[in-house]
């Protein structure tokens, strides 16, 4: 999950002047091309070629597990486990677990969430080699990025820099990890 | 790119959300501003002064601890006093925060950015005043933990029939789900704090915090989903939470208790004092840290007509309360409702109405809508009428079915103090995060503003 | 090198030393004293019930040493509890009990079923009297000007002053003992002419005195309300305060339950104050004080038209006061009562009765005996007292004080011995007791704990505990029976017959005097014999009744003629002997302390008990403190109002605001001061001004009305009879219908109780009984006032009707063990559950305090440990271990010895309830089981239900079709409270039957309050 980048990092002007570099270098048969954006830009997923997150599966099937698991739990544990005369209930009486089940679903679904998304994103990472670029700060203020790792097929010093500066990016650096 | 937005949407017609100079590194700057400047004397003596009701919370729990529950006012028939009428007022005032965040961020409310972290940290620093009481009012603390199904050499397990229960894991999830939504939404705007710092320990704790986000696109796929998601999830707990912990009372065949209503009651006036809380904080932070461009009249008056709203609702569910009364033909429900507006509590339940019902609707009105002054009186009126409320609903069992165990809950010194003390916990998390952490949520008030629309910039390019 | 233990050794300090010295705690100091099997078995006891307690409130367990007995006592099975019968003895009230008595302590009191009368029932005050064995504030050694002394001192001292030709007197409590006279027999003979006098301030001297006037004897009357059908009581309390209370209720009950196939009797009440038995009547009459006379008189005129043999026995006088009466407006207005009156006892003749109140006027006395003698009531025998008679007195107290007094200021005696009671303070205001005392040479108090006498005493001995003393005991009819100690003297104490010895130097140990006594008729003298009387607690019922005639004496003719009806402005206060405390000799007793009072529900206080119209009229409300002002003296108290009490009458509750300990310290005001030898029963109040000042008092109930629900339902038994579901469709449909499948309770008992509220006279003896076989603590007055009490079953008392007219409707409320209980699903912890056999089950050490059962209980009969109320016992003692939740304090050591040990101790943060004693009931289900029987009602009581003298409470097995529980669920008065919230109580009620005179039922059927 931690990929150490090593390529190109160029910054480009606006939202519209990266979205249009992202998707020329997508076209040009690109394939590690990534945006950096103080928030994500309208467009981008398409432009890049992304395909849609899975996390939002991960969270269905971690919650729907959660869910049955906290029911047969709570059935398992005064009913059968331990079974007591409680207020003359019969031993499952489902409305009453209704509750936890749903309480438990969302504690589970919701950790599920933010870590299934660190997972994804490869975060925590502390250190990563763009950081090393000063400018590279401005992404989080107003500053639009656009990466290229050398790891592409099609990635060449030269001609990716050449392609970059034409597409409207400035301060075009090679980074090393 | 120092253009002035124009005070008209182009899109639709609706007033502008940032108003002034509003470029990115504006808003950036606006936002960041207070964390940067040196520590301001009011805030100081504000911090000495909360954390000084704080210090008085912490030891009135010992005292507490040591000398059993007979500290406070609470007897039988009242068995229940201030414990529970500010767990469920700090849970209702936690309803704000979430019901900004999630349910106007699954609909799409643009409005809610400037406001959304806000009432975010308000519903965490609440919940966490909530979730004290729990704890602590129970007879025997050192043993609250039987409350949680860990195994145990007695093979025993909580019962899971009992409301309580339910309103553990109900407040438990909702606080996890709470801090999870607003740490997530926060990652970016730490990555700001952390780009910026211009300190060696800020750079550090902010660096940690922020996880190494940068902002790459690939990041905001899944940090997008996550986000949605959670607030998806949010959506419905902002009408379980208070549910459930309605089912306190509902669940139980209390006269007065008893009632089907109660879930929507309490949704309902905790939205009601939430917004309310966050109409009055807001107005005043507004103001202290010049904020006017972010929060502008036009998100305050949109809260107000929450309120206003919110306000009707609670309206209808008082009038509906006593017909059920009557209409049920118990005489012991009768009584209880009969007994709230003219039994020795009655003064609890005027102040409830008046607060609650009677000054919001001046919320009418668009003069009141849009003025500070008023705004703040009816939203403080509106926490003191919602407190009532619990107050009312909680001390119910001062004369129910026999008449010979009816008595009063007189609140004592330690139930004030721990009352007070609760708010010194909450005022110091909140000026702590005033100082330390940005109190608008960068990044989304920055992608709803025009530029940051691809195709917004193609016209200007 | 010398080696110490810590800096106190190292230095020598002087509190060190008896730590060195004795190694062990100050309780096995008992075993420096000659080795006892008592004596041993009672630290065995205490260490196994201190070990057992720190068990429960620690953290970390103290090292605890078990002591093995070296010969197993015979009988003693450890864990299982051995019964002894015994005679509760206080002033002139006996009644036979059973004490229970497990490792050697005895640890409950029960009443002996073979005792006649009473039917093994108890009072509060004798469930409460265990307490005052083991209270710690008892004196615990001689002392001599406040300083520690010794029997043998005493006895030198004393015998040294009888040899200097010292006149020694004997000032008593009511001895009911022969040993005891025959003790002071041989103390003569010794000592010379020791003097005698008896002092009761509560006693009957009235009684004694008018049947004097009326009969020339004086006489103790004693009805059987067993068999009497119409009962005209004039200010009388037989159901609360009298010697005989507990039969009287048991025979009283028993007459109020249709469903035994009795006729119900009828209660004419004619009182000035709410009294229980007044709360009981059929038609209770408000009199004021002053009329009360004046009322019977017209009373008498009207009844001579239709009983031609009173007519024939009324002095002219009295004829002609009666006619004059019944003209008074106050008289007149009770016209009606008088005619239904009359009606009854033309139908009834002989088998009615009158009967009066010993705390009202001689007069009255004799006019009742009159009465009695002349309609030929059947079911009256008169007594001689049996002693106390031989000063010449004739058993009375007024006249014994008054001529002790005068003897002290004329030096006709030097030397004073008094055993029990305090005459400093209950002593008539204008004799000045304790002045004349200081004439005297010496002063000796024999006493369980220091009061106010004993602080004027020179010496100071204590006294035995009835469970700490052989001797004897003769009830006012005649029963006879055996006290038998159950333990050693707790303290250096010595019973009042061997203090006498002490005195005497006599050759005497109360165990052979007692047997010497008993075998002196000469009936029976074999060792079975007497081991039967132990046994059954009784010895002889030999009945020395008298059958008087009426025989009227000038004085009482010269007194009818000054009768003068009362004047309405005046108003009367009235000396209420105290239903708790009596006269203040129970006043240490935290039990009684905190009990409420059944009709004022005040607890820790006392009150000036006015009307409403009385506190309208004076603009005081309840809690405003007034200056009481008579001709004597001043007291100052807070105002009560108790609805039903005459308008013109208020009510002066004795017993307190004296010291004798750290229970009564602070406890309410003394309204001695009030009392003169001629203002003995009732005194003329000159004035009732408001200080403006507040004082708060502790009630446990406040609020008196039932709101028109349907919780206590009372019909007429002519009502019940014409409409046999009258009771049953009186409130709200019992629904029983469950939405979901009830939880199958396959226990074979299914455990149920029925409460009589037709028997039940609110007498709190199994508030008391429940206290004490289930370690129930005391809360104090401050905690009372927050609505803490603790008790597990308490007595709701409502008031219906006109507030000046008002009726009282008790009820007891206690767990109701709901098979649907609302309380257990809400608790989070599981700690409330159902068992098998229907109990609704409290596990302590699981609860952890969320109170939630409680706020979900309907009928509130939860309570919670605010504090650790043991160790808030003002009687309580610093831990010597630390432990993290509970450093501070423990109870004291000797009350811990009174602890059930089948019942947990509760810490605080816990919550407790009636159990419906499930420790009783497993151990009679092992018992059963054991001997092969199944349990029955008779070896399986509760407390409470052992305990009520009304025999109200029916508990059994409901699945045992011929269980007394059982048979009363068939009753037409069977109901449940609340029945409309399905909780499918197992605690039911039969509704209250009453049998009011056809011409006084008011025209519509009335409401429930």
């Amino acid at each position: 999950m931690f990929k150490p980048f090593t390529g190109l990092l160029a910054e480009f002007k606006s939202p519209a002047s990266v979205l249009a570099a992202a998707k020329a270098l997508t076209k040009a048969g690109y394939t590690t091309v990534d945006a950096h954006s103080p928030f994500p830009i309208h467009g981008m997923d398409k432009a890049l070629k992304l395909k849609d997150s899975p996390l939002g599966w991960v969270v269905v099937i971690v919650g729907t597990l959660a869910f049955f698991g906290a029911f047969a739990f709570q059935y398992w544990a005064n009913g059968v486990a331990y079974p007591v005369n409680v207020s003359g209930k019969p031993l499952l009486s489902y409305p009453s677990y209704i509750c936890i089940t749903y309480g438990f679903m969302t504690i589970v679904a919701s950790i599920t969430a933010a870590t299934t998304m660190f997972a994804l994103n490869g975060l925590p990472q502390l250190y990563y080699s763009l950081f090393k670029v000063g400018r590279f700060a401005k992404f989080s203020t107003d500053g639009f990025f656009i990466s290229v790792s050398e790891t592409d097929s099609k990635f060449d010093k030269e001609k990716t820099a050449q392609l970059l500066t034409e597409l409207q990016g400035e301060h075009v650096v090679y980074v090393e990890d | 790119m120092t253009q002035v937005v124009q005070d008209i949407d182009d899109t639709i017609n609706r007033p502008a959300l940032v108003t002034g100079d509003a470029t990115f590194q504006a808003v950036t700057d606006a936002v960041v501003a207070p964390l940067e400047a040196p520590t301001p004397r009011w805030w100081m003596i504000a911090l000495t002064g909360t954390t000084s009701l704080l210090l008085l919370l912490l030891s009135l729990i010992t005292y507490l601890l040591w000398a059993g529950t007979g500290v406070w006012g609470v007897n039988s028939p009242v068995g229940w006093g201030f414990d529970i009428i500010n767990f469920v007022y700090w849970v209702g005032i936690a309803h704000a925060g979430t019901l900004i965040s999630a349910i106007l961020f699954t609909t799409r409310q643009k409005w809610r950015t400037s406001i959304s972290r806000f009432a975010e940290a308000m519903t965490i620093f609440a919940v966490l005043c909530a979730l004290i009481y729990p704890g602590i009012h129970v007879g025997r603390m050192w043993l609250a933990y039987y409350m949680f199904p860990v195994p145990n050499q007695m093979a025993l397990w909580p019962n899971f029939k009992s409301p309580l229960l339910w309103d553990l894991f109900a407040v438990s999830s909702y606080f996890t789900l709470s801090l999870v939504f607003w740490y997530i939404g926060m990652m970016p705007d730490l990555a700001t704090l952390r780009d910026r710092a211009l300190t060696k320990t800020r750079k550090i704790v902010f660096g940690i915090l922020a996880m190494g986000w940068r902002g790459s696109a690939r990041h905001w796929l899944h940090y997008e989903k996550a986000y949605l998601i959670l607030a998806a999830m949010g959506t419905p707990l902002v009408v379980s939470v208070s549910s459930v912990v309605s089912m306190d009372f509902a669940a139980s065949q209390i006269p007065g208790w008893h009632a089907t209503i109660f879930p929507p009651y309490f949704v309902a006036g905790a939205v009601f004092s939430g917004f309310a809380m966050v109409v009055v904080m807001m107005a005043g932070a507004r103001k202290v840290f010049k904020l006017e461009n972010l929060v502008t009249m036009h998100h305050l008056e949109t809260m107000n007509k929450i309120v206003l709203g919110m306000g009707m609702v609670m309206t209808y569910i008082y009038s509906m309360e006593f017909f059920m009364a009557w209409y049920s033909a118990d005489p012991y429900e009768m009584f209880a409702f009969i007994n709230r507006a003219a039994g020795p509590y009655a003064a609890f339940y005027w102040v409830m109405l008046f607060g609650n019902a009677v000054l919001p609707q001046l919320f009418w009105m668009k003069r009141f809508r849009r003025s500070i002054v008023w705004m703040v009186i009816i939203g403080i009126m509106a926490n003191v009428g919602m407190w009532c409320e619990r107050f009312v609903i909680v001390t119910t069992i001062h004369r129910d079915f026999l008449p010979s165990s009816w008595g009063l809950f007189i609140p004592t010194w330690v139930d004030i103090g721990t009352f007070l003390g609760t708010w010194g916990l909450f005022l110091t998390l909140f000026l702590l995060f005033l100082r330390f952490l940005p109190m608008i949520n960068i990044t989304e008030v920055k992608s709803i503003m025009p530029q940051a629309s691809p195709h917004e910039g193609d016209k200007h390019v | 090198m010398k080696i110490w233990r810590s800096q106190e050794e190292q230095q020598n300090k002087d509190e060190f030393k008896p730590w060195v010295e004795r190694e062990f705690q100050p309780e096995a100091s008992v075993l420096e004293t000659p080795v006892s099997r008592r004596s041993f078995i009672k630290l065995l006891g205490g260490t196994v019930a201190i070990a057992g307690l720190s068990g429960c409130v620690s953290i970390r367990k103290p090292v605890q040493k078990l002591v093995p007995y070296a010969q197993q006592p015979e009988f003693q099975v450890p864990g299982k509890s051995i019964y002894y019968a015994s005679t509760y003895v206080d002033g002139a009230e006996v009644s036979g009990v059973l004490v229970e008595s497990t490792e050697g302590r005895p640890i409950k009191i029960e009443g002996n079923p073979l005792y006649p009368g009473t039917g093994g029932k108890t009072s509060a005050i004798q469930q409460a009297a265990i307490i005052g064995l083991y209270d710690p504030d008892r004196a615990q050694f001689p002392t001599v000007g406040g300083k520690k002394s010794t029997w043998d001192a005493f006895g030198e001292y004393i015998r040294g002053r009888v040899s200097a030709g010292a006149k020694v007197a004997v000032l008593s409590e009511p001895q009911v003992s022969g040993t005891f006279f025959e003790g002071l027999a041989q103390l003569r003979k010794n000592a010379g002419p020791v003097a005698y006098f008896q002092y009761d301030p509560v006693g009957n001297d009235a009684e004694l005195q008018g049947s004097e006037w009326a009969s020339g004897r004086a006489l103790n009357a004693v009805i059987d309300y067993k068999t009497a059908d119409v009962i005209v009581s004039l200010g009388a309390d037989f159901l609360g305060s009298s010697d005989l209370a507990v039969s009287n209720t048991q025979a009283f009950a028993s007459r109020r339950d249709p469903d035994s196939g009795v006729k119900l009797n009828r209660l004419y009440a004619f009182e000035s104050r709410y009294s229980l038995t007044g709360s009981r009547a059929d038609h209770r009459v408000r009199v004021d004080a002053d009329d009360m006379i004046p009322t019977a008189l017209g009373l008498v005129a009207v009844l001579a038209e239709v009983v031609p043999a009173l007519k024939a026995k009324l002095t002219p006088e009295m004829q002609i006061a009666g006619a004059k009466f019944l003209a008074v407006p106050n008289v007149a207005k009770q016209k009606k009562y008088f005619a239904a009156i009359a009606d009854d006892i033309s139908k009834n003749g002989s088998k009615s009765v009158f009967v009066v109140g010993k705390d009202q006027a001689p007069e009255l006395h004799a006019l009742a005996f009159i009465l009695n003698n002349a309609i030929g009531a059947l079911f009256v025998s008169y007594y001689a007292p049996a002693f106390g008679s031989e000063a010449g007195f004739n058993g009375r107290s007024l006249p014994a004080i008054t001529e002790l007094v005068r003897q002290m200021n004329s030096g006709q005696i030097t030397d004073l011995i008094i055993i029990g009671g305090n005459p400093v303070v209950t002593a008539p205001a204008d004799l000045k007791f304790k002045q004349s005392l200081k004439q005297l040479n010496s002063v000796t108090h024999l006493t369980q704990l220091t009061n106010e006498t004993s602080r004027a005493s020179k010496w100071v001995l204590p006294r035995a505990h009835f469970l700490e003393k052989w001797g004897d005991a003769q009830r006012i009819d005649g029963v006879t029976s055996v006290i038998q100690p159950l333990i050693r003297p707790i303290v250096d104490a010595k019973s009042d017959t061997e203090t006498l010895a002490v005195v005497g130097r006599l050759n005497w140990r109360d165990f052979d005097a007692v047997r010497a006594y008993f075998k002196r008729p000469a009936a029976t003298k074999t060792d079975a014999t007497w081991k039967k009387w132990l046994h059954d607690g009784v010895v002889s019922t030999v009945s020395p009744a008298v059958t008087p005639t009426i025989s009227i004496s000038p004085e009482l003719i010269k007194r009818a003629k000054a009768i003068k009806a009362a004047k309405n402005s005046a108003i009367t206060g009235i000396f209420i002997e105290d239903y708790s405390v009596r006269d203040g000799r129970h006043g240490n007793s935290s039990w009684m302390q905190e009990i409420p009072d059944t009709i004022t529900k005040l607890t820790w206080d006392n009150a000036l008990l006015v009307s409403p119209q009385f506190a309208k009229a004076k603009g005081v409300e309840n809690e405003a403190l007034v200056e009481v002002k008579t001709a004597q003296n001043t007291v100052t108290l807070p105002i009560w109002v108790v609805p039903g009490m005459a308008d013109r009458t208020v009510g002066l509750l004795l017993g307190y605001g004296q010291n004798s300990g750290r229970i009564s310290a602070g406890a309410g005001v003394d309204v001695f001061p009030l009392r003169t030898s001629t203002h003995f029963q009732s005194v003329g109040i000159q004035s009732i001004t408001k200080t403006g000042r507040k004082y708060t008092l502790a009630t446990t109930q406040n609020h008196g009305a039932m709101e028109g629900r349907d919780l206590v339902r009372k019909v007429s038994e002519s009502e019940l009879h014409e409409d046999p579901k009258a009771m049953k469709e009186m409130g709200e449909e019992e629904l029983t219908h469950s939405v979901f499948n009830e939880y199958p309770l396959t226990g074979n008992h299914q455990w149920g109780m029925t409460i009589d509220l037709s028997r039940c006279t609110g007498c709190n003896a199994c508030t008391v009984a429940c206290q004490s076989e289930n370690n129930i603590p005391i809360v104090g007055k401050k905690e009372v006032i927050r609505g803490r009490e603790m008790h597990w079953i308490r007595i709701d008392r409502y008031f219906s009707g006109d507030e000046n007219e008002p009726e009282i409707l008790d009820q007891p409320v206690t767990c109701l063990q709901c098979e649907l209980a609302p309380c257990e699903q809400v608790c989070p912890v599981v700690a409330t559950t159902h068992t098998k056999e229907g109990l609704n089950d409290m596990t302590y050490n699981r609860c952890i305090g969320t109170r939630y059962c409680a706020n979900a209980c309907p009928v509130k009969v939860r309570h919670f440990n605010f504090f650790d109320y043991q160790q808030r016992d003002p009687r309580a003692e610093k831990k010597n271990r630390l432990h993290l939740f509970d450093a501070v304090k423990e109870p004291a050591k000797s009350l811990q010895m009174q602890f059930n040990p089948e019942v947990t101790v509760r810490m605080r943060g816990v919550m407790e309830k009636c159990t419906y004693c499930v420790q009783r009931i497993n151990r009679s289900k092992f018992e059963a089981k054991n001997g092969g029987k199944k349990v029955s009602d008779v070896t399986l009581q509760t407390a409470c239900q052992q305990a009520c003298p009304a025999s109200a409470i029916v508990f059994g097995d409901l699945s045992d079709s011929s269980s007394a529980v059982s048979k009363s669920r068939k009753s037409n008065r069977d109901y449940t409270i609340l029945g409309h919230l399905n909780l499918k109580a197992r605690t039911r009620y039969l509704g209250a039957v009453y049998n009011p005179h056809p011409s006084l039922v008011p025209a519509k059927k009335k409401e429930v309050a």
